[in-house]
């Protein structure tokens, strides 16, 4: 078992509208990241084995006034129609608000052609980040077929960095500029082939992967209009208000639990089962597969608590921490490995774990929960990377980002990652 | 409009097709007018160069091989959208060489109108329509996607587009008690669509909620694709649904009650629905399953013999096969070359005969024969699997 990646804050299993196949949002998100690690992390390793996602959040903090009793709510009455975003369009509205795009006095153009004059790869992150939100009520998203379709678009977004096709001064709807995006990518040949060959279908695209665009580019617009009616503002601020209360109840949990439970707090002993399930399905194989553990926000911070001090002898091929506070953790001396004593004359930085061959932090400057390591962690290496998002948004944005996924796919054969001999 | 056959008969009974096959989207997708007019939004929509072959195939059937004593072949307008200018129907056993009109929305109409008139002659006329082309379906409405379709230069150039279901209704006010409509087009909603108030114009042909005057009339709709599913070919190729309804139309969906063979509107569709069928076998080959609408029993085609029919065989067991080569002897001739071997399915058009053809199973490169069987070729297909010892 190569790969454990351990989720961050703030998630929960059963929230959300199930899709066509029954698939809750966070099964739809596990699929979808599966598939782009698979096609991305996996493939240059040459790692064969499945992915492990152990999954905490039922073991997370829980609020015992339904996380309300502390939001200000409101006290004004509303006088006229007072209506709520569909919940459809709630994903590309915080996008848009987190953008600003509707803020620059170009109120007709559209979201699409303004995000990618300013930069064309944050435009294509934005359609994909909304595209991993959409759900095909008749024909269920295939998720490696829409890794593949962001592999291309990846490609053709990067060859435009800083230099936006020509075409996007011509787009007049958000739909037009998925049917230049396609045209493109046909004529470039950087499109992805198609899973049916050359047939042609006499009517809907046959590839659902365009057709989640579309339906992406859609709510887009949808939610741009919505907002340029409403004062959107007052639409994000509850759930923005809601999420930081679980970051903080999520995190002051498992610091409390774990200091009293040890190995036996339940979030603890989630992780260390699936680690321990990685590690024996390695050691019996003829030919150790890499270990690869990534930690998302705080994830990689119990990641860390667990291979520095409840497992140090795992071997870890690759440690990868995204959108991570594992510096802001030690500085303020909460793992259970903490040593008081560093930063000292002869120390200035605390040493890469021992039993890590290498250690990549991934985090964006946007991001306001995401911090480097360098500086604490001597023999980590930190990544920026611009999701293109802001605030609250970057945060989350890393693992449906095309750019992220393209960036990693180039810098992992670099680290000569190699297979060991079994027993 | 241009009629490749000409209208004679006069007042007699005959058979009235129009016939539209429709490739070319100029304001979709990499269509001709996609730079300079493109959509507000083609809905993923692209060209296709199956539609203008497909109803090319099909107004060949029908002026060299339509045998109709009851209703001779009266007239065939075809209206055809690809790629170049002019358009033209060239078929030399006929002797036709005519250019023929672009299925617009403006020309379809005239063209709808004016073969209603063709076939209002005759109370035993069989009117026939076909369309190949794009469909959309929104609210288990289906909607054929004229040529202009999505102009932006016009308000409402999403009604580029025939209320498929409305057309039926206007049909049922003519005066042809036969009436035909082969629809080889997807049938799957576009989730982009399904907000817009209406698709397609519904007053090509007058109708009103009350039953029809005159006599019952009897209506066979056939649709290339299942509810919410898709049509699919092959550019320049026939489409997978015309081929089959060709194959069917030419013998393959007959019976033959004791008089000889007759295709009828009935046995057609069992027969199509087969052969879509066996096709779905083959490797990378999109999955397809027809449907009819309403389907009344209407006289359609006398074949000529030898007719062809699709046989498809497997070994038993089916590991087996990718070693086996099978060889088939029609009855008084030598045996055909071993045939090409699909994964999974041995797909054949056999000729249809009384007398049985031998199908013989052999290792790869031996001539020793591991199995044989006789078999007799009839309408509508053969789905066999021979045990291999």
């Amino acid at each position: 078992m190569p790969l454990v990646f351990v989720h961050g804050l703030n998630l929960r299993k059963d929230e959300g509208k199930k899709d066509a196949k029954g698939r809750t949002p966070y099964e739809q998100t596990v699929e979808q990241r599966n598939a782009s690690m698979e096609e991305n992390i996996l493939k240059p390793l040459g790692i064969t084995s499945p992915i492990i996602n152990p999954y905490w959040g039922d073991c997370a903090a829980t609020f015992h006034w339904g996380g309300h009793g502390g939001l200000p709510g409101t006290k004004y009455e509303s006088f006229g129609h007072e209506q709520g975003l569909d919940s459809s369009l709630l994903l590309p509205a915080a996008m848009i608000a987190e953008s600003q795009v509707l803020e620059d006095e170009q109120l007709d153009k559209p979201v699409l052609r303004q995000l990618g004059e300013r930069s064309f790869p944050a435009s294509i992150d934005f359609l994909m980040m909304a595209a991993n939100d959409v759900i095909s009520p008749i024909d269920p998203l295939d998720p490696r077929e829409l890794a593949r379709l962001a592999g291309a678009l990846g490609a053709y977004a990067e060859h435009h960095q800083g230099n936006p096709p020509d075409w996007i001064a011509n787009i007049e709807s958000e739909a037009q500029f998925i049917d230049q995006l396609e045209i493109s990518l046909q004529s470039s040949r950087h499109e992805a082939p198609s899973s049916e060959g050359e047939w042609e279908s006499f009517g809907g695209p046959l590839e659902n992967a365009w057709a989640a665009l579309r339906e992406s580019a859609k709510r887009i617009g949808d939610a741009a209009q919505e907002m340029k009616r409403s004062k959107f503002r007052s639409l994000f601020r509850d759930p923005l208000h809601m999420r930081f209360a679980r970051f903080l109840g999520d995190a002051f949990i498992y610091l409390k639990r774990r200091d009293k439970e040890g190995d036996a707090e339940p979030i603890l002993k989630k992780v260390l089962a699936a680690l321990d399930a990685a590690d024996a399905a390695n050691t019996q194989a003829p030919v150790k597969e890499p270990l690869v553990l990534i930690g998302h926000s705080m994830g990689s911070n119990i990641l860390y608590d667990c291979i520095t001090y409840f497992r140090p002898n795992l071997h870890v091929d690759l440690f990868l921490t995204v959108g991570s506070q594992v510096a802001v953790f030690e500085e303020l001396k909460l793992f259970a490995a903490s040593d008081t004593s560093i930063p000292n004359d002869k120390v200035p930085r605390v040493p890469k774990p021992a039993n890590v061959v290498h250690w990549l932090n991934v985090f964006d400057h946007s991001d306001i929960l995401g911090f480097a390591a360098e500086k604490v962690f001597e023999g980590a290496k930190d990544l920026e990377f611009d999701t293109g998002n802001q605030l609250l948004g970057a945060h989350g944005a890393y693992f449906s980002s095309v750019n992220f996924y393209n960036r990693l796919s180039r810098r992992i054969p670099e680290l000569h990652v190699s297979f060991r001999p079994g027993p | 409009m241009t009629l490749l056959f000409p209208d004679n008969g006069a007042n007699a009974a005959r058979i009235h097709a129009l016939v539209i096959g429709i490739g070319a989207y100029p304001h979709l997708l990499n269509g001709s007018k996609s730079k300079t007019a493109p959509a507000k939004d083609s809905f993923g929509l692209k060209q296709l160069a199956s539609p203008p072959v497909s109803a090319r195939a099909i107004s060949d059937w029908l002026v060299e091989d339509l045998n109709n004593p009851g209703a001779e072949l009266g007239s065939v307008d075809l209206l055809i959208a690809e790629d170049g200018a002019p358009i033209r129907y060239v078929n030399p056993k006929k002797g036709i060489n005519k250019e023929i009109e672009i299925p617009d929305k403006a020309t379809l109409t005239k063209a709808i109108k004016a073969w209603k008139k063709r076939t209002d002659r005759n109370s035993k006329n069989v009117a026939l329509f076909y369309f190949c082309g794009h469909g959309v379906a929104s609210a288990g409405e289906l909607a054929l996607l004229t040529s202009d379709f999505a102009n932006p230069a016009e308000d409402h150039g999403l009604a580029n587009a025939i209320d498929f279901g409305a057309l039926l209704k206007g049909a049922e006010w003519g005066e042809a008690e036969n009436q035909v409509f082969f629809i080889d087009a997807c049938r799957n909603e576009i989730s982009q669509l399904l907000e817009q108030p209406k698709l397609g114009d519904d007053w090509i042909l007058p109708w009103n909620k009350k039953p029809p005057p005159g006599a019952t009339r009897r209506q066979a709709v056939y649709y290339a694709a299942a509810r919410h599913q898709r049509a699919h070919g092959l550019p320049n190729m026939p489409s997978r649904f015309t081929e089959a309804l060709l194959c069917g139309l030419k013998g393959a969906g007959g019976s033959n009650p004791g008089k000889g063979w007759v295709v009828d509107t009935i046995t057609l569709h069992a027969s199509v629905c087969a052969t879509l069928r066996l096709g779905n076998r083959r490797q990378k080959t999109p999955s397809q399953e027809c449907q009819a609408g309403t389907l009344a029993w209407i006289e359609l085609n006398r074949p000529k013999e030898p007719f062809v029919v699709p046989v498809a065989i497997v070994s038993d067991p089916m590991n087996r096969m990718n070693t086996l080569e099978l060889i088939v002897t029609p009855p008084g001739m030598a045996a055909l070359p071993p045939s090409a071997y699909v994964p999974d399915v041995w797909l054949l058009q056999l000729k249809q005969d009384d007398q049985p053809h031998v199908l013989e199973l052999r290792e790869c490169g031996s001539m020793t024969r591991l199995v044989s069987q006789f078999l007799k070729v009839t309408p509508t297909h053969h789905d066999i699997s021979i045990k291999v010892p």
